[in-house]
């Protein structure tokens, strides 16, 4: 029982310290400048759609191509679908792609690393040297070349833009893992007869997450990015499917004539890369324990 | 020093070898069949089955990674399934655009963004450091190719200054370069700023200060130096994405280089050329990060300390 004791005691703390860590987040303004953004928008992406009273793919061709007026916001495309409307769909696209990406390569990268950082020997080279191999490819191009293999597609592109990801986020996890792997606390873990499970996932994986946190903030960010390049190169989500990538893709072929075809959705991507990494920042300063007040 | 660039050198043949490996393998599986491509929708099956054993399509994985290693190994990468012309011709025209391409943006992102970094954090929360940072925020959030445009319609469709397709002349350089470097200042700024400031908290520079020494000497004659250190190894981490952003930034400006090669070749499932382009980035890529590493070990005498006693 005495063992139960030590593994609850801890836990107390670590609810205060995540009050403090949410404290310091709010207290900080682009953070919480970059949240409020971000929850608008995505209020906007979900219950938007149903209240401009159009459809995002549905033709209709007798009112292709209206500059934005009062009726249509955003002015209507090559298709005469409301642009507002498929911007807003698109978010979906792009967000829910974005954020599922990083999710497979965070939580592939974060395995990988506890256990490359972990158990170190010969387990560690080989995948330390495959990542070596894996990350002398350009990002993007591996994204692209991966892409090209799986083909068009919501998973698919998912897929292609989790996998190139893996790399980065197990050598950034075998660091954090490999700082804390000598720590005292870890030790008194074994002492207590943690097995190494336990210890890994349970004990040196919660204390490295802070860099890790941050990462998955600004991961989702560049995903929405990259998947914005891919789909405007004529990979990722194709059209009529409402990608802000693929709009710009679209539109590109407008702009001469129609720019605000390009213009907007570029627009809606700015917003949303930028109140991520408003959040980013934020999470990385209150996380940060050398900027405690 | 010696040693060290030998294992830096010698490790980079089986990386490169990797590479080529992974790239085959991924190409090999990317569905449809490039004979049923080239010969078209009205092709017989036996038709297709011939080119296949043509082709060599028809040999086992391993026979063919082989043959792919052997003849890149001879900087033979075949022909383009629809042109016919040799790869390796078309790279070695397109290359140099690419590269020039790539390095000017390098260059000019590091030129801006580095001493905006470092100005911003020795103006730390001052409202200069808040103004970098903004831009900056404001430079990292917008995608490159997206700038692109804004360029083309801004500089070349409502003003007429600049080109907005094609090479010729160095104004056709002008927009891409641009693209690239103000995405790039952001991420570099940011970059610079963090790792300065790292520098600027640690125990050091409490102690130059406290011996007396006047602000600018601590900050340029201890605190950059160290602070240079990481903004270098990002240097290398930049030209990779400048590399990777590259394709779409050709594909934007209709850039004859390896990116628009790639590209195109994606969509027309020309595989030799997407095998190749990819190869011959990565080994690009790879020779700059060991300068990289090479200058790092140069500068940081922690390194060469390592490595000095077993010359």
């Amino acid at each position: 029982m005495t063992v139960a004791k030590s593994v609850t005691a801890p836990k107390i703390k670590k609810q205060s310290q995540a009050k403090e860590i949410f404290k310091r987040f709010v207290k900080n303004r682009s953070a919480v400048i970059g949240m409020i953004i971000l929850a608008i928008l995505l209020f906007a992406i979900i219950i938007g759609p149903y209240l401009t009273g159009y459809s995002a793919t549905k033709i209709d061709i007798r009112s292709r191509l209206q500059f934005p007026s009062a009726k249509h916001w955003f002015g209507t495309d090559d298709n005469g679908r409301d642009v507002l409307t498929r911007c807003l769909v698109g978010g979906r696209w792009s967000l829910g792609c974005g954020i599922l990406a990083t999710i497979i390569s965070a939580g592939g990268g974060i395995i990988l690393g506890s256990l490359t950082g972990y158990l170190g020997g010969k387990f560690d080279m080989v995948v330390m040297r495959f990542l070596d191999i894996i990350q002398s490819i350009p990002g993007l191009l591996l994204t692209i070349v991966i892409s090209a293999a799986l083909g068009t597609g919501f998973d698919k592109t998912i897929l292609a833009l989790a996998l190139g990801g893996i790399a980065g986020y197990t050598r950034m996890m075998r660091s954090s893992i490999m700082r804390v792997r000598d720590e005292e606390f870890l030790e008194a873990a074994e002492a207590v007869g943690c097995n190494s499970v336990q210890r890994i996932f349970g004990q040196a994986l919660p204390n490295s997450m802070a860099p890790m946190i941050v990462s998955i903030t600004q991961g989702v960010a560049d995903r929405i990015l990259g998947l914005a390049s891919l789909s405007y190169i004529g990979l990722g989500i194709q059209p009529p499917d409402p990608e802000w990538g693929a709009m710009l893709n679209v539109g590109k072929q407008y702009i001469r004539t129609y720019p605000y075809l390009i213009i907007l959705p570029g627009i809606m991507i700015a917003i949303t890369v930028l109140s991520l990494n408003l959040m980013g920042d934020g999470l990385r300063d209150a996380l940060d324990p050398k900027l405690k007040d | 020093m010696g040693r060290y660039i030998r294992n830096r050198l010698l490790w980079m043949i089986p990386v490169l070898i990797g590479v080529a490996v992974m790239i085959f393998s991924i190409m090999y599986f990317v569905p449809g069949d490039p004979a049923a491509i080239i010969l078209g929708k009205e092709a017989e099956e036996w038709e297709i089955l011939a080119l296949r054993q043509e082709m060599g399509l028809e040999d086992p994985f391993l026979v063919q990674l082989g043959r792919f290693l052997w003849n890149a190994l001879h900087l033979n990468f075949g022909e383009s399934y629809f042109t016919g012309i040799p790869v390796i011709q078309e790279i070695a025209m397109r290359m140099p655009r690419t590269t020039l391409l790539g390095f000017l943006s390098m260059f000019f992102t590091m030129l801006v963004g580095v001493p905006l970094g470092i100005y911003a954090a020795t103006h730390r929360g001052q409202l200069g450091d808040s103004a970098v940072m903004a831009l900056a925020l404001f430079g990292v959030s917008f995608p490159a190719f997206w700038m692109a445009l804004m360029l083309v319609l801004v500089f070349s469709l409502r003003l007429h200054w600049l080109p907005a397709t094609g090479i010729g002349s160095w104004k056709h350089y002008v927009l891409p370069v641009l693209a690239s470097t103000i995405s790039g200042v952001g991420t570099q700024a940011r970059l610079a700023r963090s790792s300065m400031l790292e520098v600027i908290r640690s125990d050091y520079i409490t102690t130059a200060r406290s011996k007396g020494l006047k602000e600018r000497e601590v900050i340029y004659k201890h605190a950059l130096p160290n602070a240079l250190l990481p903004i270098l190894t990002s240097a290398g981490a930049r030209l990779a994405h400048i590399f990777g952003g590259s394709t779409v930034i050709e594909t934007v400006f209709s850039i004859p280089g390896i990116g628009t090669y790639m590209i195109n070749a994606v969509n027309n499932r020309d595989y030799p050329i997407v095998r190749a382009s990819v190869l011959v980035l990565a080994i690009l890529f790879s020779l700059v990060m060991l300068l990289v590493d090479l200058a790092y070990a140069f500068v940081d005498p922690r390194i060469k300390a390592r490595y000095a006693g077993a010359k």
